[in-house]
């Protein structure tokens, strides 16, 4: 996230004008506006792109797809001025270029529009478009000019969007086409997207398609990094480009290819979307959540009115676009985040709002989102980190003091049974790769043997293996009775993994359906805010 | 760190490259000759300028603390309150409570220790209960003027650098009060209070000098202090807590209880070493019994990584910098402020040398 922090810095020192520079003129449709040749770039220990080629052409639409990890941030950042490339050679329409920072991106027709955007939010559109440029008028802002060219990129590229309105009376939809106009209205050429459809509800990033067309047919190069939803890029592209492990590995024509080619070019072999499992043998309840209300982060309502159950040896999936709710549901469950309104009970007993240590006590496990933030300390030992929640009761304390010998050895019990990859039990948490790193988080959560176990995005960002072995570990331990309420991104997650489904949507459930009939064109439509209108709960 | 190193980027023609692995013992050394030999050039000039010859200055500065057994007692005299001080801060900053108030807790301890002489000083109470009385109210007194500090923040998350440093100054004027006021000697014109009854002063380690026996309560926290960091329960939180607020909270650890536990070891710490200055040293309260030792102090936990090991010799180290300082100060007449310069720039210059040892640095082409 610093390189996007640092990205609006560079931005408001620029005050490069968008007429004329290096880019006057435009591009013939079919004339290749970048091109990236034998790009390599090392950081300590990995090889985040190893002698990658990609280029883009006017009017074209050229994906580029890879999995977290693969190497698509750096490949961006290069582009994008932010990082330098160790080897290799950037040309812009024919011109060998160095790009020290975005600045000099922007100056070559480069614009970027963040997954997060980079907008302030008490200021109307105009007012942020215009941020950093220097002004026609010298000391004074020219408003009524800037308003009228951001009007005309509107109606030129379909990006409908008052330019009065504040930032943070737009949606998020609308968020991101002012990202877009602030790209063009810089005189970007070539378009860099990231996680474009991220954020957004279908019926919103059909329109962003529709945006994204457009700018080609205007013939403009658009770009756009995508980490795992295949039918957009299917839909948007002209050409895809993998990424797997730093390498390209291939480059494809959209029309020629299926959506399973691109998948087992991502992870390298055939994708099993189906999950065994054996049938759910649902006991008594043990979580239960009663209207439960709760604010985000910016005291803005994010849980309303929340209800659902959950029974011994059960999953409970919640679907839904990120920023719905998910994150605020499993903190309020865990004690780490107030509760407004509503109660949760974990095996009948009240423990709302109650401190996490009780929580804990009443037997919840917690995978959170935030597995380096908040489910490790990166500069702890495996075994260290192994006791996070325990280290306070017996065997691990003796009185006031901590034995060291208890502590070594559940860590190499969890190191064993859970395959964690490390040389010792003494390696600190940031020596370990994603998936080990969720697997010493999974290994400690079902240590302690819990009742009801949260997990918030078990598998995002890990490779295969670990996903598949986190997944199964969820099934066993839903087979031995745990409650299980995995809230995951990955709509195939939560369709081939739940008993029972529940759709979130701006921190309301839009209903609870029960795997077997839930159709992934419903949950969709549930995911963008349709409610369902029969209730299966029983 | 990260964004230090993009701001070098855009500012300087300078290339930082993150190192693949440190470089060896050796080449450490050498980076902070490297980056020290510049800081003390720049204080030879400034010494130069004011009349002195530097070469006398600076040998006075190194040797003098060692010249005699009087001198090395005067640095094991400005050790004790900076160890005692600076090993309760690196407990505080392990966990990320930056406790800068050290100086106004020395003090409080100072206060409250010679508040109970005042009190009993007709009672003929022996020496035996007097001064374990005096290092419990020394110890409370720090604790609970820092104390103040936790409670804001927990209460009500008010950022504790800024409560911890305004304190200071109100300990510092209301001890100005009080030693102009209600406790000022009757038979001397100074402010300061009253001298102690010998039963309420620490004995002397070494007749004929200030070497009080205050040093074994220094040296006795070095191993407490690593123990309750390393093997203690509390230390596993204190540690947790630093490293990340958000697991800590995730793990069940009480993030209030063990700032308010933190302070009360480091404010108590700094405490204990006030009561030591009154009670060992001056045998009353005065205004100036510390020069700057709470601040210093924090130098001293930084630089020694918050490792009791490690702080325990960058304590001496600062205290033989102290003494020498009086020493230059004598043999050149220049004022001791400049020997207190040469602290912080040890300080860059050590800051310099792990920038070094952590990133490759070239010129940009």
């Amino acid at each position: 996230m610093n390189h996007d922090f640092w990205a609006v810095e560079k931005l408001t020192l620029t005050s490069q004008t968008p007429e004329g520079g290096f880019y006057a003129g435009r591009a013939k449709p079919g004339e290749t506006v970048i091109e990236m040749r034998g790009i390599t770039k090392r950081f300590p220990g990995v090889v985040a792109n190893d002698d990658i080629d990609f280029d883009v052409k006017a009017g074209e639409i050229h994906a580029l797809l890879g999995e977290n990890g693969a190497g698509k941030t750096t490949l961006m950042n290069i582009m994008y001025g932010l990082l330098q490339p160790d080897e290799g050679e950037i040309y812009v329409r024919g011109r060998k270029v160095v790009m020290r920072s975005p600045k000099d991106a922007i100056a070559l027709g480069i614009g970027m529009v963040h997954q997060h955007f980079m907008l302030v939010e008490p200021h109307t559109v105009t007012e942020n478009v215009i941020l950093g440029l220097k002004s026609p008028k010298g000391i004074l802002l020219d408003l009524e000019g800037a308003k009228r060219r951001i009007e005309e990129l509107s109606k030129k590229y379909g990006l409908k969007v008052d330019p009065d309105a504040k930032i943070w009376q737009l949606s998020v939809g609308e968020r991101q086409r002012v990202e877009i106009i602030k790209a063009l209205y810089r005189g970007a050429q070539i378009l860099i997207l990231d996680e474009p459809t991220a954020v957004l509800t279908p019926p919103e990033v059909k329109e962003l398609m529709a945006i994204i067309r457009r700018m080609a047919e205007q013939g403009h190069a658009v770009v756009p990094f995508i980490t795992h939803k295949l039918p957009e890029v299917m839909a948007i592209s002209d050409r895809v480009t993998i990424l797997r492990r730093g390498k390209v590995v291939a480059r494809i024509r959209t029309k020629d290819a299926r959506e399973s080619e691109l998948a087992r070019h991502m992870v390298g072999r055939e994708v099993l979307f189906t999950i065994e499992k054996n049938p759910a043998k649902p006991g008594r309840v043990v979580l239960e959540v009663r209207n439960l209300k709760a604010l985000s982060d910016r005291g803005l309502p994010a849980l309303k009115n929340v209800s659902f159950s959950i029974r011994e040896g059960e999953i409970l999936g919640v679907a839904g676009v990120a920023g719905n709710g998910q994150r605020e549901l499993a903190e309020v469950i865990a004690g780490l985040r107030r509760a407004v309104a509503g109660r949760v009970l974990i095996d009948g007993r009240d423990v709302t709002n109650l401190p996490p240590r009780e929580i804990i006590k009443q037997g919840l496990g917690h995978i959170p989102e935030d597995r380096m933030g908040m489910g490790l300390i990166l500069d702890f030992s495996i075994a260290e980190n192994a006791i996070l929640e325990t280290h306070s009761s017996p065997p691990f304390a003796r009185g006031w003091f901590i034995d060291p010998q208890e502590v070594g050895k559940h860590a190499e019990r969890l190191i064993k049974e859970f395959n964690i990859m490390a040389p010792s039990k003494d390696t600190l948490a940031n020596h370990l790769s994603g998936g080990n790193l969720q697997r010493l988080i999974l290994a400690r959560e079902l240590s302690r043997e819990p009742k009801v176990l949260v997990a918030n995005q078990p598998t995002r960002g890990l490779d295969v293996g670990a996903t598949e072995f986190i997944r199964r570990k969820l099934l066993e331990q839903r087979d031995r009775g745990v409650a299980i309420l995995l809230i995951s991104e990955d709509l195939d997650e939560v369709m081939s993994m739940s008993d029972r489904i529940a759709v979130l949507y701006e921190g309301e459930i839009m209903g609870i359906l029960p795997a077997e009939k839930a159709k992934v064109e419903e949950v969709g439509m549930m995911m963008a805010g349709a409610r369902r209108q029969t209730e299966f709960e029983a | 760190m990260r964004n230090l190193r993009w701001a070098v980027e855009e500012m300087a023609p300078l290339k930082l490259k993150m190192r693949e692995k440190p470089p060896a013992p050796a080449t450490k050394v050498l980076y902070l000759v490297a980056t020290l030999t510049p800081m003390f050039l720049i204080v030879a000039v400034i010494i130069s300028m004011v009349g002195a010859n530097p070469l006398v200055a600076y040998r006075e500065l190194f040797t003098a603390p060692f010249r005699n057994i009087h001198n090395v007692t005067e640095i094991l005299v400005t050790t004790t309150p900076l160890l005692l001080i600076a090993l309760g801060l690196s407990v505080s900053f392990r966990c990320k409570f930056w406790n800068i108030g050290a100086e106004g807790q020395l003090y409080a301890g100072a206060l409250a220790s010679t508040a109970t002489v005042l009190l009993l000083k007709d009672s003929a109470t022996p020496s035996a209960v007097f001064i374990p009385l005096l290092l419990v109210v020394g110890f409370l007194g720090g604790a609970a003027w820092a104390t103040i500090s936790a409670v804001l923040k927990i209460k009500f998350q008010i950022n504790e650098i800024i409560t911890t440093l305004l304190l200071n100054f109100i300990m510092f004027y209301f001890l100005s009060f009080l030693l102009y006021g209600p406790w000022m000697d009757p038979i001397s014109v100074m402010p300061q209070s009253e001298l102690f009854p010998p039963a309420a002063r620490l004995p002397k380690l070494i007749p004929e000098t200030r070497l009080h026996t205050g040093l074994f309560l220094a040296v006795l926290s070095i191993p407490l202090v690593y123990l309750i960091l390393n093997k203690t329960v509390l230390g596993y939180q204190i540690r947790t807590t630093g490293s990340s607020l958000s697991a800590a909270r995730f793990g069940g650890i009480n993030v209030g209880k063990v700032f308010l536990l933190v302070v009360i070891i480091s404010g108590g710490l700094a405490g204990l070493a006030g009561m030591g200055e009154v009670s060992g040293i001056y045998y009353r309260l005065r205004g100036d019994i510390s020069p700057g030792y709470g601040y210093t102090a924090i130098l001293v936990a930084l630089l020694g990584k918050n490792h009791p090991g490690w702080v325990t010799l960058v304590a001496f180290l600062f205290g033989a910098l102290l003494v020498g300082g009086y020493e230059m100060q004598v043999a050149t007449g220049i004022p001791t402020a400049l020997a207190l310069v040469t602290q912080p720039l040890i300080f860059f210059g050590v800051l310099c040398a792990e920038a070094l040892s952590r990133y490759e640095v070239s010129w940009r082409k």
